[in-house]
């Protein structure tokens, strides 16, 4: 990794932009997802570490990036302020496992809900998803480089995927 | 109830009541593996659910996590988390044995490290249940060697609809100096707290 690329770390229920060379990073994502929109012209990018489907029992803004609707509106806010059209924009996303799949309700945990309501909502939006990485049983941490767009996926048992 | 407008006398009480919670779970474990049993004083703490993961010894760190509900007339959820060296000698204690490399991981070393989760939560709840007068049971406990923040997050997913602090109670505890030590975490879900509180006679 070069010395001059900033890395920002993203936490959990956040939301980052940064600019080429920046790294953005989230780590320990279990049925939570993180998502990438990816402006690869103006190399801008801004990683969500979002934690559920919708916002519908959201009781206060502040909350917002939580949840897959809101956070995705709150980044195309503000990758628009920086200049990014939500045309020439390209999601990746990498999470939302079953960490306990004994846990699971019904057929459909958190994580795959979650991962199901950001499809929806990219759709809406009309930003392509060009990467991913969900499902399973097992956390993910991912690095994305504003530089080349590329999302890097680390879990224990899988070591890394590039997407 | 807002867990942000918690006062220090019922951060208190919650912190004697805990402290009477591990105690009887650090007899249990110590009955278990016929060994003396350390634990530290609880704390009780009001964290940022963004800061939890880093509390369980930071997002991406590979732990061995049990996750627990704890249920009846109050509901939340229970984390045990080991350092992967000490679960592996917690299980070689119990199955008497040494382990080969992964064996921690098999079927039969599972179950033991359940077990004992088992048996630390359900005398955590007893006690804790004896003393407020309310009935407490625990759940089978499911097991992951991943992320501490990955294993977290299904708890706090639950609280965060409403919430943005989660109110953790954690412990830690040693057997044979540090050769094995975990951390015990009880997130109790807001609506929990009232019920909590309330029995301990420090509703507001």
């Amino acid at each position: 990794m070069a010395v001059d690329c900033n890395i920002i770390k993203v936490k959990i229920a956040d939301y980052k932009i940064g600019a080429a060379p920046d790294i953005l990073v989230t780590n320990g994502l279990g049925s939570c997802v993180g998502l990438s929109l990816y402006d690869k012209e103006k190399k801008m990018g801004c990683l969500a570490h979002i934690m559920l489907p919708n916002s519908t029992k959201a009781v206060e803004e502040k909350f917002y990036p939580r949840y897959a609707d809101t956070a995705i509106n709150l980044m195309l806010e503000k990758l628009g302020h920086n200049g990014c059209s939500s045309i020439s924009l390209e999601a990746k996303m990498a999470g939302g496992a079953s960490m306990f799949p004994a846990l699971k309700k019904e057929n459909k945990g958190v994580g795959d809900r979650n991962v199901e309501a950001i499809l929806e909502i990219l759709q809406t939006h009309e930003i392509r998803l060009i990467g991913s990485d969900t499902g399973g049983s097992y956390g993910r941490s991912i690095e994305f480089s504003t530089d080349s767009g590329k999302m890097s996926i680390k879990s224990i048992q899988h070591g890394i995927l590039e997407i | 109830m807002v867990f942000s407008r918690l006062q220090n006398a019922q951060l208190d009480a919650l912190t004697e009541i805990s402290n009477i919670g591990v105690g009887h779970a650090a007899t249990a474990l110590s009955q278990l593996l016929a060994t003396s049993v350390e634990i530290r004083v609880p704390k009780v703490e009001l964290l940022d659910i963004a800061d939890v993961p880093d509390q369980l010894g930071g997002d991406d760190t590979p732990v061995v996590g049990m996750f627990l509900k704890m249920l009846g007339d109050a509901s939340g959820n229970m984390l045990l988390i080991y350092p992967r060296e000490s679960a592996e000698r917690m299980v070689s204690l119990l199955l008497q044995k040494e382990l080969e490399e992964g064996e921690v991981f098999s079927e039969m070393s599972l179950s033991a490290l359940k077990e004992v989760g088992n048996i630390l939560a359900s005398a955590y709840l007893s006690a804790l249940g004896t003393m407020l007068n309310i009935n407490l049971i625990c759940s089978t406990p499911s097991v992951s060697y991943d992320m501490a923040g990955a294993i977290v997050d299904y708890s706090l997913i639950e609280l965060c609809s409403a919430e943005d602090k989660a109110l953790v109670v954690e412990t830690e505890f040693f057997l044979r100096g540090d050769e094995v030590k975990g951390n015990f975490f009880l997130i109790p879900d807001p609506g929990s707290l009232n019920v909590i509180l309330k029995a301990a006679g420090q509703e507001r």
